[in-house]
């Protein structure tokens, strides 16, 4: 079995004495700091504003900002042994499952995606470097970061000899990952696949001055496009709140400009565009009468008019610069006409607490963040709805 | 045919006359009706026309006639005829690890399919029929309802045999001895080698030790369907000519370039290298992104217009090859019509899915 598991950084014999810290230990402190250090000094992140967004995010200040919200008197400790299956929609997405496992005081066997990263290969290089100082020894052997192609025996190996699991996955991978055995006490945490929506306020866009307004763009760009669209945060449907007829002109300036940048920026490659002009097609095809109309005049991006088209319907399809669009919703309506799939709403000139309120009184599970505008991708500690510090560490209560 | 007729001198028009007048003109007005045919027809098409691009009678030019993106015939059925009325169903292998195409032909397009290549290979070689070595199998020539693409090419093209030799055996064996005595029987005549472009590279370098024993002074070779495995082994068309003079001794090499949802309006390399329409065919170059037509010399995705596909809407497809117009009825060759350069297939991008299946 050890064949055909590659071990790309550590190895699992020195998980078996693995060690447990309390929350927010000084020792992953000092570790993860050290990381943030070496990754922005790398001359590669440049190149990689989600690695950056990362080293960013574990640097000691922004760690200590995110433990305050944990009270010293819970007394957390991690449980034990964590596995991680990580997306391969957003490849640094494997670094925050990890470092927030370790934040909450665990040993970790993260199985890395099989497609060969780049932004994966350079964390995992400045992880290494990291590790090597004799400092930072218990954590090395504290973590193992391992490959392989699917092989049921060795996940079921696996299953059974952690004390928790972050599964962020297609539908089908969690699962598969459900039907293994675990410990009986085995903490879960599924991140499955969602998408994500925009809510506009059309008057409240419409009065801002022109350098506002593009700054409002280029934020709706980057929640929306920086994984090509594949990302579970990036809004694929925009609503627009208290919009009319007659208002047209703010909302074709808004995605004349989506467009524009798509274009200049590159945000989508030629063959993503024969991609989604393929979707497209196939969608048509398949589901005609949910369709009204496909608006192309925006060169760069593409808009779909539907009526009947849930979120759900269409979320493999609507990508690499696809946007559903519907005119003239009101909170209540949208909330209910939602699916449980939404995950994000991002919202620019809404008020936030109105948002909450309505979808607090939903009956139902939906939409776990509400984010503003550039804000889809930023990750605290919680994610769809999960507090993973509280998730993966259990309090010893001492009366 | 009976669309074609409609104008009453395009089946008597040189399939090289195809200047801009013509082109905007009468290859415009057919492919409209051809257009409204499918909308009739087709309800895919009429559902992705109308509401990618907007109906036939609102086309004013060439770069307005609505185009299906390849990948479509791959994953769907589309046709414009009743099940009854299904002559031949032509599978492509297309792009490997993708499905094939199912292009679906009446008796009335195949044997449109049939005339068109018959008028644009003749321009080569002449009307009468000479004696052709297939690089391929005997296997390939197989008739059954259903064909690849490659079938439909090795049928299609041994229409302008007298006499056939086959290179390769069904196990994908040379069979040298055969090809020798096909070779010395027919000694006194131009011969004709067809066959896959990566094919006959195979059997280039296979034959390669007897080449002291082969002499073709004669000889015609017209090879297509795609660079991209020998692009990869980093070989070029030069480089392919030159192998070819060299080890058979061949001086006439003809590409041609046409897709298997497009069968019978291919295009021919011309003296001067480059690719033409003819009066069967229009293409139009887009931007990757926008895909919004581009003009000459500039890189993008070819769009083929074909007034052959009846029995089925690929009459105007989007594909998945890059390439850029070089000029249109100013060749230094002399034929009329739009000239081309194909330059490989549009770059895979990276693939996310939205999350691992690994499991």
């Amino acid at each position: 079995m050890a064949i055909e598991v590659q071990y790309v950084l550590g190895d699992y014999s020195s998980l078996i004495f693995s060690e447990r810290h309390k929350i927010f230990d000084d020792q992953v402190l000092n570790f993860l700091s050290d990381l943030s250090i070496v990754l922005r000094k790398s001359s590669e992140i440049r190149n990689y504003p989600d690695v950056a967004n990362f080293a960013f995010w574990c640097r000691r200040a922004n760690l200590q900002r995110i433990s305050s919200k944990y009270p010293t008197d819970e007394r957390r400790v991690g449980v034990g042994k964590v596995f991680h299956v990580t997306p391969s929609n957003v490849p640094i997405n494997f670094a925050f499952s990890w470092a927030l496992s370790l934040l909450a005081g665990n040993s970790n066997i993260v199985r890395l995606s099989s497609k060969n990263f780049e932004e994966v290969n350079l964390v995992i290089k400045c992880i290494r470097e990291v590790l090597s100082e004799e400092v930072h020894r218990p954590i090395q052997q504290n973590n193992v970061f391992i490959r392989y192609e699917h092989n049921e025996d060795i996940s079921k190996w696996f299953m059974s000899q952690i004390d928790a699991r972050v599964i962020w996955g297609s539908d089908r991978t969690i699962f598969e990952f459900k039907n293994m055995n675990t410990k009986l006490n085995c903490r879960d945490l599924f991140f499955s696949t969602r998408n994500s929506i925009a809510l506009i306020d059309e008057s409240r866009l419409a009065s801002l001055n022109s350098e506002e307004f593009s700054r409002v763009v280029r934020l709706f760009v980057r929640d929306s496009l920086t994984y090509f669209q594949l990302g579970c945060s990036s809004p694929r449907a925009v609503h627009w709140l208290d919009s009319t007829k007659k208002k047209y002109g703010v909302r074709r300036e808004f995605w004349k400009e989506v467009g524009n940048l798509v274009q200049t920026e590159s945000l989508i490659e030629p063959a993503h565009a024969m991609q989604r002009f393929n979707n497209l097609c196939s969608l048509i095809a398949r589901k005609s009468s949910d369709i009204k109309s496909v608006n192309r005049d925006f060169d760069g991006i593409y808009l779909i008019e539907s009526e009947s088209l849930s979120d759900v319907d269409v979320e493999e399809r609507i990508v690499f610069g696809t946007f559903l669009e519907f005119l003239q919703v009101d909170l209540e309506s949208l909330i209910k006409g939602v699916s449980g799939k939404v995950q994000t709403i991002c919202y620019f000139g809404v008020d936030k607490e109105e948002l909450f309120k309505v979808l607090a009184q939903d009956s139902t599970n939906k939409v776990d963040r509400i984010v503003p505008f550039g804000s889809a991708f930023e990750i605290s500690s919680t994610w769809d709805g999960f507090d993973i510090i509280r998730g993966l560490s259990r309090t010893i209560e001492v009366i | 045919m009976v669309l074609l007729k409609t104008h009453k001198d395009f089946f008597e028009t040189p399939i090289y006359a195809s200047d801009r007048t013509f082109s905007n003109n009468i290859f415009l007005s057919l492919m409209k009706l051809l257009c409204k045919h499918h909308e009739e027809n087709s309800s895919i098409y009429r559902e992705i026309s109308s509401r990618m691009f907007g109906f036939s009678d609102e086309i004013l030019k060439l770069e307005d006639v609505p185009f299906l993106p390849v990948q479509l015939f791959k994953e769907n059925n589309v046709s414009s005829i009743p099940d009854s009325e299904i002559y031949r169903v032509l599978k492509s292998s297309g792009t490997t690890a993708s499905k094939p195409s199912n292009i679906v032909l009446d008796k009335e397009t195949a044997e449109l399919q049939s005339k068109s290549l018959i008028e644009i290979v003749s321009q080569e070689l002449g009307r009468q029929r000479l004696p052709m070595v297939i690089i391929d199998t005997p296997n390939s020539i197989s008739r059954n309802r259903t064909y690849s693409a490659r079938n439909v090419a090795v049928i299609g093209f041994s229409q302008f045999s007298s006499d056939k030799c086959f290179v390769f055996n069904n196990e994908s064996k040379i069979d040298l001895d055969k090809l020798f005595s096909f070779l010395q029987k027919n000694s006194s005549s131009p011969v004709l080698f067809f066959g896959f472009t990566f094919l006959i590279w195979e059997f280039l370098s296979a034959i390669k030790p007897y080449c002291k024993d082969i002499n073709i002074a004669n000889g015609i070779l017209l090879h297509g369907g795609g660079w991209k495995k020998l692009a990869n082994l980093n070989i070029s068309r030069s480089n392919f000519k030159v192998e070819v003079q060299n080890i058979l001794g061949i001086d006439r090499v003809i590409d041609y370039y046409g897709m298997a949802e497009q069968v019978g309006s291919i295009f021919m390399e011309c003296k001067s290298g480059f690719f033409h329409t003819t009066k069967y065919s229009e293409i139009v170059i887009r931007n990757p992104i926008t895909l919004a037509p581009l003009g000459f010399n500039e890189i993008g995705v070819v769009q083929l217009l074909s007034l052959i596909p009846k029995s089925y809407p690929g009459h105007s497809i989007l594909t998945e090859d890059l390439g850029k117009l070089l000029g249109a009825d100013d060749c230094n060759c002399g034929r009329l019509g739009k000239y081309f350069e194909i330059l490989g297939r549009v770059p895979k991008a990276e693939v996310r899915g939205c999350s691992d299946s690994i499991l």
